[in-house]
Parts: structure tokens; C-alpha cells; sequence
């Protein structure tokens, strides 16, 4: 499995991040209403953000598979694909654990929650495709993989359009431009899980790339006949 | 493949560290917020603060170590598969 220099770069700043992190977290005042259980906002939001970009990067390696025939691209999708979920279960582990605190309970089947969670049900669905679909199931999980992005929009804007418990957009930037330190925390931690996100995405390319040239070697022994 | 072993430790190692940061109270206050003290139980409540936060915190460093660990695991058996294509094609 071989790496890019890049990943190494994006991995040293992610582990820097995480040493850092926590202790912004932990050192950022406590917030009026929700007192000390707010700093799951911390890692859940990130989480959320990933699981969105992850989503993004997928639909975009899937339409480079299905226009363009590109293999990168596949390989490329079904990595991201891999991440959406990773990092969708971070947020669908780390908002319950909020709300039950916040809400008095642990789910509420309010139009984002209930989004996010289709978001993610459309990617386990897309992997299941991708390793028991059979022949042509690339195409089929590639066109799951666009739906599942357009449903993106659909999470972030839901709490605009319809009535909801959860904590609007706004509230990110209302944080992001504070001055009582909530601000920086932040910062760190979207820095921090967007280098997760590269390092992660890399391995798992570089895992993709391996593979196809070991299907490749397969390949060019049989045509030999070399093996059976 | 040993750097990946590698990287997974170093993983675990920075969840320790972020457990044992989520434990740790704050050092100080100095724009007029509540200083974090305790569990921050409010009346009636019965589950804590702080548990909550750890376990959220523990459960995305568990997560993210295992899926590292498993990508691990798939590149040791694509690696298994080249030894054993190697070995065929050198006893023909």
C-alpha cells in the first residue's frame, strides 16, 4: 500500500490536532442554556461536515465513473463512500448523546435527524451494493451515490424550511465569530477533522489502487498461463 | 503495513489522551463564564455531563481506530495474495 508524501503531511496535523484540541475543548467556557454538554458541538459539527464532504467526493468520483468510464474515480467513490459512513456514525452517535442532555431525549424524528439519517442508510446501501450487487452493481451504487449527495442539501437546509428542534446553521457562525473563546475550539477541530478526513481518504485510495493492481497481476498470470 | 500498525497505536494513544483531557476540569475562566466544575448535574437530572461528553469523545477515537484498523487488515490480505501469486508464478 503505498501512501502519497501528502498524506503524511495532513496525518501529522490531524494527530497534532487531536493532542490540541481537547484542550481548547475543555478550556472554552461553559454555554448558558446547555451548560457543559454543549462541547460534544465540538466534534459533532465536524463529524456532520465530513460526513457531507465525504458524501460530495463520492457523487463526484461517481460521476466521473459514469461519464468517463474512470476507474480512479470509482476507486475514488467507493472510498468516500466508506468515510460518509464512518463519519455519519460519528454524528449519529455524538448528536444523540447532545440531545439526550439538551432535549431530555436521546431521538427525535425531526426533519435533520431523520435526513441525516437516510443520508445514511443511502451509503450503507451503497457499499452493500458495491460487495454483493454483482456485475454492473458499480453503476447502480454510483447512482445511489447521487441521490445520497443530493440529499445534502436537504439535511443543511431543513432547519430553515421546516420547523425544528434542532439548532439552526446560524449557530455555527454566531460561535465561529465570538470573542469568548468558543471561536478558536472550533476552528481547530474543523482543521483537525478536515486533515482526518485527507489522511483517512488516502489510505483507503491507496488501499482501492493496491487492489486494482492485484486484480491486474491476477489478470496478466492467467493470460500467461502461469496460474489457473 | 507496519507503518499503518503504527499509526493505529499512535490513534489509541491520542484517545487516551483525549479521555484523560475530557476528565480533566477547566484551568481557568477569565470572561465571565461559569468555570466547568463536576458533573454539571442540574437538579433532577440523572445522567451526567461529563459522561455524556467522554463517551462521545471515546466513541469517534474508538471509531476512527477501528476503521483504521480494518483498512490495516484488508492491505495485510492484499498483501498475503501477492506472496501467494509470487510463490505460483516462481514455481512454474
Amino acid at each position: 500500500m503505498k501512501l502519497r508524501p501528502y498524506f503524511f503531511v495532513v496525518a501529522t496535523l490531524a494527530a497534532l490536532g487531536l493532542l490540541v484540541a481537547p484542550q481548547l475543548i475543555i478550556s472554552a467556557p461553559r454555554e448558558a442554556s446547555m451548560g457543559f454538554v454543549y462541547k460534544i458541538f465540538f466534534y459533532h459539527v465536524p463529524s456532520a461536515t465530513m460526513t457531507f464532504l465525504g458524501a460530495f467526493v463520492c457523487a463526484w468520483g461517481s460521476i466521473l465513473f459514469l461519464f468517463k468510464k474512470s476507474e480512479k474515480g470509482d476507486q475514488l467513490a467507493v472510498s468516500a463512500a466508506e468515510l460518509t459512513v464512518l463519519f455519519g456514525l460519528l454524528t449519529l452517535v455524538s448528536g444523540p448523546l447532545w440531545a439526550r442532555k439538551a432535549w431530555g431525549v436521546w431521538w427525535q424524528w425531526d426533519v435533520r435527524l431523520t435526513t441525516t439519517l437516510l443520508l445514511w442508510f443511502i451509503f450503507i446501501a451503497y457499499l452493500f451494493a458495491r460487495k454483493y450487487g454483482g456485475p454492473g452493481s458499480r453503476k447502480l451504487a454510483a447512482g445511489l451515490a447521487l441521490f445520497g449527495a443530493a440529499d445534502v442539501p436537504l439535511i443543511y437546509f431543513s432547519v430553515s424550511i421546516w420547523r425544528t428542534i434542532h439548532p439552526k446553521a446560524t449557530v455555527i457562525s454566531n460561535i465561529a465569530k465570538s470573542r469568548n473563546g468558543m471561536g478558536t475550539p472550533l476552528l481547530v477541530a474543523f482543521i483537525t477533522f478536515t486533515c482526518l478526513f485527507l489522511a483517512l481518504l488516502e489510505m483507503r485510495v491507496s488501499l482501492e489502487r493496491a487492489r486494482a493492481r492485484v486484480d491486474e497481476l491476477h489478470l496478466e498470470a492467467e493470460d500467461a498461463g502461469l496460474v489457473n | 503495513m507496519k507503518r499503518i500498525v503504527q499509526i493505529a497505536l499512535f490513534a489509541l494513544f491520542l484517545c487516551g489522551i483525549g479521555m484523560a483531557f475530557a476528565q480533566e476540569g477547566p484551568k481557568k475562566d477569565n470572561e465571565g463564564f461559569e468555570p466547568v466544575n463536576g458533573d454539571m448535574m442540574q437538579p433532577g437530572e440523572s445522567i451526567p455531563a461529563s459522561r455524556l461528553v467522554g463517551g462521545a469523545y471515546g466513541f469517534i477515537c474508538a471509531a476512527v481506530v477501528v476503521w483504521v484498523a480494518s483498512v490495516a487488515r484488508r492491505a495485510r490480505r492484499l498483501e498475503d495474495e501477492v506472496d501467494e501469486l509470487k510463490k505460483k508464478i516462481q514455481a512454474r
